[in-house]
């Protein structure tokens, strides 16, 4: 194994770590496996650089989906909607120049900083009642 | 089903087998058209095991400590159901799509 070889499993085993805790500890050791079995069959350059570019763009999807898979994601991402709407709610009532409109832009404000993890909270237990269903449910419908 | 799902119950239909077979059976059973990787296999093998269609087993005696640290995987009855109701779809799709384009052929002046 070149040490080009070495370096980019390390980065490899660097970018796999990256992945949620259960999913990471379970499965981390094969990715890593996986990848050297691969990378051991690269004798040049090109064919280096393109399993590189594969493995990346698999990495960059997986991580999004095991990420998003957590719940942690999506309640981040909740709040932050959440959050930035009520902010630009707020914007928009200032921008009227209201009487007394920077008192109530304050008031929107820090409604906004107050509800948003509300929000997130409420829109994330609603969103799992409608979609209980994991991606392999269609079969699952069918067979019934 | 997704493609990943479909081509790897097909690739467990022939025993239990680790990660690697199953990403090397995919590339023949495809002609090198879908190509697996790591974390998208492992993502499909992990949705798998939950929904009960693939189970974790032990795999052959281990040739070196590499071989130990990988796991076997095996279809269940229902991965198996899963797949034959998969594969009926997917041949109704072809009876009909066949029925359509000689019904089209009969009809051309």
């Amino acid at each position: 194994m070149t040490r080009l070889h070495r370096l980019t499993l390390a980065a490899y085993a660097g970018l796999t770590s990256l992945f949620p805790g259960e999913f990471g500890r379970r499965y981390g050791v094969e990715m890593r496996l996986d990848f050297a079995d691969d990378l051991a069959r690269c004798t040049t350059v090109a064919d280096l650089a393109m399993l590189v570019v594969r493995a990346c763009g698999d990495l960059l999807i997986s991580l999004a989906r095991e990420w998003w898979a957590t719940e942690l994601l999506k309640l981040l991402i909740y709040a932050g909607t959440a959050h930035a709407s009520i902010w630009l709610i707020g914007v928009a009532i200032a921008a009227w120049q209201w009487p007394g409109g920077s008192r109530l832009y304050t008031v929107v404000i820090s409604f906004a900083v107050l509800s948003a993890p509300g929000i997130a909270v409420t829109l994330w237990l609603q969103r799992l009642r409608i979609h209980h269903g994991g991606y392999c449910s269609l079969g699952v419908a069918e067979l019934d | 089903m997704t493609p990943a799902v479909f081509h790897v119950l097909l690739a467990l239909t022939g025993g239990a087998r680790h990660g690697y077979a199953i990403m090397q059976d995919v590339r023949e059973h495809t002609d090198g058209v879908l190509r697996l990787g790591a974390g998208t296999l492992y993502g499909t093998i992990d949705r798998l095991i939950r929904d009960g269609y693939v189970r974790e087993v032990d795999g052959p005696a281990a040739e070196s400590s590499r071989d130990a640290r990988r796991r076997f995987y095996r279809i269940t009855p229902d991965g198996r159901r899963a797949l034959d109701a998969e594969v009926e779809r997917l041949e109704r799709i072809v009876r009909t799509a066949r029925t359509i384009r000689r019904a089209a052929k009969g009809l051309r002046p």
